[in-house]
């Protein structure tokens, strides 16, 4: 039924000795750009790939060769080794020779050049990212570490900034669409600023940052991004179009984090400010009226003092005025007074003077009288009638 | 009447006594009307003087409250 079993042992050891026979795989130059290189305990690991494969390298003593950067481009000498224990197949290096850029590095150069040409990471277009912001939108996978590590840093610092995520593919082909798409959604939603986030990668996981859909998309958008893609030295397109470049996640969160304590303490402090810069100006402005005020008042009073010394001059005036005429109309009183007095007839009747007259006339001269008459004659205490006797001319 | 028609009145009576061509009872009569007009004056007089005399009092004051005004 089942035919011949092996097991895992001689099988691996029949696949191994099929790659050791076949004298294709041996001794044979392959090149390729350099992914994923690290070295391990003297030994180098890393992976070889062009635009549709990859191939896992290992190179043995590693110092004894070119020591490659990542996305460059290299010729490997080495041969196919299948790892019968592992059960993987590897590249066994013998040595590493640079061929200059990789291909890919050198499309993303061409892209790059491009896109500055038409201005999209000029600073003039960045957005400020605001200081205090209340609503942030996360663009990274929601099962990630990525997105705790953000909550976790900003909640240290600050308890009211809401945090929302939007879930997407931040690797793969497609990735890059879905960032898009996500984009296109959440810069509608009125957020304070959109972080796009993604944990530390090789340069081909970090590809769909690279893409020019996503940084025209990031360039279209009108809420402030921060791009916090992998680690310091992974530099993206998307890290170059965006309004704020963070070197790491964590980096992001800690631009968007303000201390709510000490924003709630400058709160106050400006409060406090307002208060005592508007005491001092009513302050100012009260001593600037008390001012103005006490020039009125002077200006009053000396007004007034003018006032009353013409007033005073023309009081004093009127009574010399008065005085003049008061005495005057006396001295005509007194005057007309003392005539009066002496033309009194009665008194002059008492100093010894007769009044004669003749048939109720006064008599004022001698010669109006002859011998015979009868004349009354009247004095202070009464009246005798006469008789003349003789009239002597 | 007024103080300076009095006054002329006092006039004209004095010349009318001075003249002499009155009688004795119209003289006494011209005399007591003068008098009477001299009373009057006197009158007006004091009362023209108390009245500046009131005037200036409250002239006083009136200049006193205007140095107080600060």
């Amino acid at each position: 039924m089942y035919g011949n079993i092996l097991n895992v042992t001689t099988l691996n050891n029949y696949i191994n000795s099929i790659f050791r026979a076949e004298e294709l795989l041996h001794d044979i130059s392959v090149a390729g750009e350099i992914s994923g290189f690290k070295i391990t305990k003297g030994h180098a690991y890393f992976t070889l790939k062009d635009e549709n494969c990859q191939i896992a390298c290992n190179c043995f003593n590693c110092a004894k060769t070119y020591i490659p950067k990542d996305g460059e481009s290299v010729i490997l000498k080495g041969s196919v080794d299948y790892y019968s224990k592992g059960g993987r197949l590897n590249f066994n290096v013998d040595s590493i020779t640079s061929i200059g850029k990789g291909l890919l590095a050198y499309k993303l150069e061409l892209l790059k050049v491009k896109l500055a040409k038409e201005g999209l990471f000029d600073t003039a277009y960045k957005k400020a990212i605001p200081p205090y912001p209340t609503d942030v939108c996360v663009i990274t996978s929601a099962s990630g570490a990525v997105i705790n590590d953000i909550k976790k840093t900003v909640r240290r610092k600050n308890d009211i900034i809401n945090i929302y995520v939007k879930d997407v593919k931040v690797q793969g082909l497609d990735a890059h669409k879905d960032i898009i798409k996500a984009l296109e959604v959440v810069d509608e939603m009125n957020f304070d600023v959109i972080i796009i986030a993604r944990g530390g990668g090789s340069a081909e996981d970090l590809m769909p940052f690279n893409e020019e859909e996503l940084v025209r998309a990031i360039f279209r958008c009108k809420t402030p991004i921060i791009s916090a893609v992998g680690h310091e030295s992974d530099v993206t397109l998307c890290d170059e179009v965006a309004d704020y470049r963070s070197a790491t996640p964590t980096a992001a969160a800690e631009k968007i984090a303000y201390d709510t304590q000490e924003l709630k303490e400058h709160i106050l402090y400006c409060g406090k400010r307002m208060k005592s810069t508007l005491l001092n100006d009513i302050a100012l402005k009260a001593k600037d009226l008390n001012g103005k005020v006490n020039s009125i008042k002077s200006q009053v009073k000396l007004n007034y003092i003018q006032n009353a010394n013409i007033i005073n001059s023309y009081i004093q005036n009127l009574k010399i005025q008065i005085d003049k005429t008061i005495s005057k109309s006396e001295g005509k009183y007194t005057s007309v007074l003392s005539r009066l007095t002496a033309d009194n007839p009665l008194g002059i009747l008492q100093k010894g003077y007769w009044y004669v007259s003749k048939d109720g006339q006064a008599v004022l001269s001698a010669k109006f009288l002859q011998q015979g008459d009868t004349v009354s004659l009247k004095t202070h205490d009464g009246q005798l009638n006469a008789t003349i006797t003789e009239v002597e001319q | 009447m007024k103080f300076e028609e009095s006054i002329k009145e006092l006039d004209v009576i004095v010349d009318k006594l001075e003249s002499g061509k009155l009688s004795l009872e119209e003289s006494v009569d011209l005399y007591s009307k003068g008098m009477k007009l001299c009373m009057e004056c006197a009158d007006k007089l004091n009362e023209v003087k108390g009245k500046i005399a009131l005037l200036e009092e409250s002239q006083q004051g009136l200049v006193a409250k205007l140095v107080e005004v600060d």
